[in-house]
């Protein structure tokens, strides 16, 4: 949902603290936001928003810009929080969520035959996860937070070009395991 | 960059353009118009587009929106506006967050030139006062000589002054070292401390004279720590033996009037 020419009145009055204003962005953004970290952590995706749309608050007084600047600053936010999560994870050294939950759902089978007949969200998600993080993390934003090739690039910190090079290698590896479990009896 | 798990992709790599690829992100490519490599990509991507329009609930949404007004209502806090980045990033910076390995060699790198670097002034002796006695002892205790803070070695690294000739053990103390020549272009001589001397036995400037004029440069005034060497004189002596300069007992170090390189000096010690 986009706010369009009204976007920067109701930023205004998120600065000032009026609800609605906050719910209206929260709510422009938010199923994308939590699509993207759901794709990422399925276990822990609404607290990790949470915890974004907190930091957005606590920064948007700081704030100038358009409306897909917006976005991109908050799918930052978002991605830095996931990352922190991970590292403090990976710290504890536990998995409350092993990614093999949502891969449970992905049959193998025939991928042309499950191109045409549909391919459910979970299935594509579990399908990208896959692929090595650097090139999921590009696939899932530019799929699922819809952002072009440089926005990306700007949100990840890396270079337009090695963008590029990432979806393109990420979009060849999904096609060769789509094909290798077409094969698989 | 090519890496071992790259190899894979590298030799299944079908053709397909840059346009193509963006049409599929977009997902403006049916899976039958797409290339037949990539027909099962292509619905993927479109499956996984859907992800963007997932809702979470009324009530944590209630909850959400209430903690952002309280948060935006108590003003930025510290800890947000670190962990918040500036809404407009330029394009191509590399704003993402440092790895822990090349933190820590780079924290690694750090101290090696921190130590590098004070080991390096400890040998030139430019560590302030206490740290170059820390350092003198420190390396004394692996028979290296570095000066101590006195401008001396370490107290067993005693070096010979040269052309002295105080007797060893009257003027001469353990502590005793050499210190390099102060200069103090312009008049006369200024010694401060090598200026002890028999009077009329050396002449010291170009006239031979200690003049009135000449000044004690504060940098040359030393310790003056006379405990071994009461007699050590801070006073300069011209060549008459009349006018001596200062009376500070610069220079002077444990075990007696310190030597210079030329001239001779003598503790009287009593």
């Amino acid at each position: 949902m986009s706010l369009g020419e009204h976007f920067d009145s109701v930023v205004d009055a998120a600065r000032a603290g009026a609800a609605w204003a906050v719910g209206e962005l929260y709510e422009s953004l938010n199923p994308a936001v939590l699509g993207y970290l759901r794709s990422q952590e399925p276990g822990d995706a609404e607290d990790l928003a949470s915890e974004a749309w907190l930091s957005v608050a606590g920064g948007i007084c700081r704030f100038q810009g358009s409306e897909s600047d917006f976005r991109r600053w908050v799918f930052a936010i978002a991605r830095r929080r996931l990352i922190d999560f991970r590292r403090k994870r990976s710290r504890r050294a536990t998995d409350p969520s092993p990614p093999e939950r949502l891969e449970a759902g992905l049959e193998p089978g025939d991928a042309e035959a499950d191109a045409m007949a549909g391919i459910s969200t979970e299935s594509s998600i579990a399908l990208i996860r896959r692929l090595p993080p650097d090139q999921a993390e590009v696939v899932l934003l530019r799929v699922v937070g819809q952002f072009d090739t440089e926005e990306v690039a700007e949100i990840t910190g890396k270079r337009p070009g090695t963008v590029r090079v990432l979806q393109h290698r990420a979009l060849a590896r999904l096609a060769r395991i789509l094909s290798a479990e077409a094969v698989t009896p | 960059m090519k890496r071992w798990r790259d190899i894979g992709t590298e030799m299944f790599d079908p053709v397909v353009d840059a346009r193509t690829e963006e049409r599929m992100f977009l997902g403006l490519l049916e899976p039958r118009e797409a290339p037949v490599e990539y027909a099962g990509v292509v619905a993927v991507l479109r499956a996984a587009r859907s992800a963007s329009v997932m809702e979470s609930g009324a009530d944590l949404r209630e909850r959400v929106v209430a903690s952002m007004v309280a948060v935006i209502s108590s003003g930025p806090s510290s800890e947000l506006s670190v962990a918040v980045p500036p809404p407009t990033l330029p394009a191509g910076s590399r704003r993402g967050p440092v790895p822990f390995l090349p933190r820590l060699r780079l924290v690694g790198a750090l101290v090696v030139g921190f130590l590098a670097a004070s080991v390096g002034l400890a040998f030139a002796g430019a560590l302030p006062g206490p740290a170059q006695g820390v350092a003198s002892s420190l390396f004394a205790h692996v028979g290296i000589h570095v000066p101590n803070h006195h401008g001396g070695a370490a107290p067993h690294a005693t070096i010979p002054p040269k052309g002295s000739t105080t007797p060893a053990g009257r003027g001469l103390g353990p502590g005793r070292t050499k210190t390099p020549a102060a200069t103090w272009p312009g008049r006369g001589n200024h010694k401060g401390w090598r200026e002890h001397r028999h009077g009329g036995d050396q002449r010291h400037g170009r006239d031979g004279k200690g003049r009135e004029g000449d000044h004690h440069r504060p940098s040359d005034h030393h310790s003056g720590r006379d405990r071994g060497g009461r007699g050590s004189h801070g006073s300069d002596t011209d060549g008459h033996g009349s006018r001596g300069h200062g009376g500070d007992g610069s220079g002077h170090g444990r075990g007696g009037s310190s030597h210079g390189r030329t001239n001779h000096h003598h503790s009287q010690g009593r």
